[in-house]
């Protein structure tokens, strides 16, 4: 399993490696595209500019012109002289107002002011037209153009409407060219302003859309985006106050969106007056749809998949090759070691081997194998113990004569490692075998539905499965005088019956498994007898014999059953006193309780090798 | 705007106090240095300015700047002085007023102004409506700069003096101090910024009589040792 563990390292480990280039792959292109947009904010920041600048310097020109007209020059010159601006005055500059306002029709202006020398609004044209007499003196643009001087500027007016204003000195075609007044056009930042300072890129495929604001304020913008322009606003106030001319490079490009679009957004101050109260432009392009991994998915196509863009045949054969590869190594580090254990335990199961090879398998494998052979040599090693104590209360029994208990202590090597393995039989298992295993056609059908011996679970025996229990008390030991089974291994030796037996436990009845009990053959009556050269009989059950006159008539019976079978053989009987066999009985029983934790003892009589014997076999719970 | 509104316009009311008219007026002319060249903006649009092709600029206008004091004894009670607010400029940029006085500012123009005072809080905010008034109590030694922190350009001046005989000049240069009593005074002229130097220091009022010229000259428009 090295080589296979080894290899997933290396594909999780190449597919970490491809993961974080495939996440790291679209940051330079997106860092491009920002890098990109900005570039293009940044131009068309400057762009817009230079557009208003140079409107300026037209409306500058503009104004200067039409204060030549004589109409303006009247009307303001006739309220300079006057120590009040009244009706007539304003009335007079107003037409002349409104006459120079209509024969500008290239780019009309907003509004039209005319101020007489001594800083006073005589008239006002398009924009609060009735309000005249105050004094627009003290604004700087209207100082410099009393000055004698052309300028422009940005006004804030009324209810936050940014009108950019120039303003030229009226002066009067005499003599001396006497200063007598100024004139302000405005020309107001609205929507159709914008729109004609809107950038388009040269395939038309981008445009640069352009907006007006004063603080959070959006005055006008080419297209109607709703803006929370906080970190806009924080962005210009950050910005130096004294390269104002620079603000196109030196501010930030600002994301933002509005809705479910992304903008990018790149601000600049306006100048003037209203530029001190917080008004600047800004232009923004709808941000580049590369973004992270998922925006670079977005944007590949089927042209980016077809084969002649894509190394499929690299790909496809870079992830046969991994595949194969993992493929080849778990069939030969997992699926072939597996099937030689599983090859193996199945001789253990059908008896022949008797221990797996441990020399076969490697690693968890061999683990596997080393394990189930510690637990046969512990079974093998419990088995003896209890041979050990049938032998103290009955004396040497011959070899293979005491069934489970005998088979286990014998066929089972004395220790591990390193011992020679007996060549016995199996004891019985809980493995099942399909009926097409081979070998398995030799089995016979009786024992197939075996649990593991009780003495083999002594802390956790398993459940039994459910068996059906002779409702009737037990058959009688003619029953049980029975040539043993073919699955022990040993041939039987058949023995006489004799007539007493032969009378006491019912001649003529079916042959009986010995071991039943263990074996779990159904109704406990068929099958043949597990013993080996033996000729048993079977003193009932401990529960009917208790049912019927408790255990003491149940050890009697037992007894009786012995001393008969001893005599039969012509074995003596004298010193065997009740007393004594029973204390034995209840010391044996005690212990293969307390070591198989099952529920009851049962004795069988037998005879082997022309000797009485006598055989507990633990009875587990239904 | 009113008819009324515009007489109140350019009109500077110093209402003095019960001085009897039997006093002399003084009058006279400041003899002022050339005017300095009007500055360019401080926050220009978007093109330099320009001089026009027929007349060079004018010279920056210094009378609306020049206050006139007669200093001597107090006389009598601070009279009340009323400051109009014409649109975006006061009618004089700079004022003065007795120790003591009620400067009434009237907001005369369409436009709604909030005025502070930059040295003190003594004027924080006040929004000053059209046609609405606001009184700033003037105390002896000190000079109020009030200002719209929303239109910079909106600027005056309130200096304080200790004596009701105050005059300003026109666009002439001349200037003319009524009902001053009998006595001898001394004269000094506010610029802007500060008391500048003149080549007169009194001016001797008879008790009764013609008006008393009162004219002088100043040698530069740059703050002096005059107090």
């Amino acid at each position: 399993m090295f080589l296979s563990k080894i290899w997933f390292f290396l594909v999780a480990l190449a597919a970490l490696a491809f993961g974080t280039f495939a996440l790291v792959m679209p940051r330079p292109a997106q860092r491009e595209a920002a890098y990109e947009a900005h570039r293009r904010l940044v131009l068309g920041c400057n762009t817009v500019g230079i557009r208003l600048a140079d409107a300026a310097r037209k409306h500058v020109d503009l104004v200067a012109t039409f204060v030549r007209d004589d109409r303006i020059i009247d009307a303001v010159a006739s309220t300079s002289a006057a120590d009040k601006v009244d009706d007539e005055h304003n009335k007079k500059a107003h037409v002349a107002g409104e006459a120079m306002m209509k024969a500008i029709t290239a780019d009309p202006p907003a509004f039209a002011m005319l101020i007489d020398a001594r800083g006073r609004v005589v008239a006002r044209v398009g924009f609060e037209d009735g309000d005249y007499g105050d004094t627009a003196a003290g604004r700087p643009l209207v100082d410099q153009a009393l000055a004698g001087y052309l300028a422009d500027d940005l006004w804030i007016l009324g209810k936050n409407q940014l009108y950019f204003v120039t303003a030229s000195p009226v002066i009067k075609r005499t003599s001396d060219f006497a200063y007598t007044g100024a004139v302000v056009l405005g020309y107001k930042a609205s929507k159709e302003l914008a729109a004609k300072l809107v950038i388009h890129d040269a395939d038309e495929a981008e445009q640069t859309e352009v907006g007006f604001f004063v603080g959070p304020d959006s005055l006008a913008t080419s297209k109607t985006v709703a803006f929370d322009t906080g970190a806009l606003v924080d962005d210009i106030k950050g910005l130096p106050d004294k390269d104002r001319d620079n603000d196109c490079t030196n501010g930030h490009l600002i994301a933002m969106r509005s809705g479910t679009d992304d903008y990018d957004l790149l601000g600049a101050r306006l100048p003037g007056e209203a530029g001190d109260r917080g008004a600047y432009y800004a232009v923004y392009t709808s941000s580049p749809d590369v973004s992270g991994f998922g925006g670079t998915v977005k944007k590949v196509d089927k042209g980016d998949l077809s084969f002649g863009n894509f190394p499929w045949l690299l790909v496809g054969g870079g992830f046969i090759v991994a595949l194969g590869v993992g493929i080849l190594l778990m069939i030969v580090e997992a699926d072939k070691p597996l099937r030689v254990l599983v090859a193996d335990t199945v001789r253990l199961a059908k008896g022949d081997a008797d221990r797996l090879d441990e020399n076969r398998h490697r690693g968890k494998f061999g683990s596997i194998a080393r394990s189930v052979n510690i637990h046969i040599d512990k079974l093998g090693r419990e088995a003896k113990s209890a041979k050990k104590d049938l032998d103290q209360l009955l004396g040497p029994a011959p070899e293979g004569s005491l069934g489970t208990i005998d088979l286990l202590a014998t066929a089972l090597p004395a220790s591990r490692p390193g011992g020679a393995p007996s060549m016995g039989s199996p004891p019985p298992s809980e493995f099942r075998f399909g009926g097409d295993a081979p070998g398995m056609s030799a089995m016979p059908p009786a024992p197939m539905p075996m649990s593991a011996p009780p003495m083999m679970a002594p802390s956790a025996p398993p459940p039994r499965p459910q068996m059906p229990r002779p409702a009737t008390p037990p058959p009688p030991p003619a029953q049980n005088l029975q040539a043993p089974g073919p699955q022990f291994g040993r041939p039987p030796t058949p023995l006489p019956m004799p007539p007493a037996l032969q009378q006491g436990f019912g001649a003529g009845a079916p042959p009986m498994r010995l071991d039943d009990d263990i074996l779990g053959a159904p109704g406990g009556s068929s099958g043949p007898i597990p013993t080996t050269g033996a000729i048993a009989v079977q003193a009932g059950t401990p529960d009917a014999a208790t049912a019927a006159g408790g255990e003491g008539s149940y050890f009697q019976q037992v007894f009786e059953q012995f001393l008969a079978v001893k005599r039969s053989c012509n074995e003596p009987t004298t010193g065997l006193t009740y007393q004594k066999f029973s204390d034995k009985l209840v010391k044996n029983r005690d212990d293969l309780k307390a070591k198989t934790g099952c529920r009851e003892v049962r004795f069988t009589v037998y005879v082997k090798d022309g000797k009485a014997a006598l055989k507990a076999t633990p009875v587990k719970d239904e | 705007m009113t008819k009324a509104r515009i007489a109140s316009a350019f009109v500077l009311v110093l209402a003095a106090t019960s001085t009897a008219a039997a006093n002399t007026t003084v009058t006279g002319k400041l003899e002022l240095p050339a005017a300095p060249e009007l500055p360019p903006m401080t926050r220009q649009g978007f093109v330099p300015r320009a001089e026009n092709a027929l007349r060079a600029p004018q010279p920056q206008a210094v009378a609306p700047y020049v206050v006139v004091v007669l200093d001597g004894t107090p006389g009598g009670a601070a009279p009340q002085v009323s400051w109009s607010l014409l649109g975006d400029a006061f009618s004089h940029p700079v004022i003065a007023a007795m120790a003591g006085a009620d400067v009434v500012i009237t907001n005369t123009s369409h436009t709604p102004r909030t005025l502070s005072t930059v040295e003190d809080k003594t004027l924080s905010g006040e929004l000053l409506n059209p046609t609405g008034g606001k009184t700033l109590h003037v105390e002896a030694g000190k000079t109020y700069t009030v200002h719209d922190p929303d239109a910079p350009y909106v600027w005056g001046r309130i200096v304080v003096v200790a004596t009701p005989y105050i005059g300003y000049l026109d666009a002439t240069g001349k200037f003319e101090i009524p009902d001053v009593p009998e006595g001898t005074y001394k004269l000094r002229v506010y610029y802007k910024d500060g008391w500048v130097d003149v080549d007169r220091d009194t001016v001797t009022v008879p008790a009764k009589g013609k008006p008393v010229d009162a004219s002088a000259k100043v040698a530069s428009l740059k703050p002096g040792a005059a107090k």
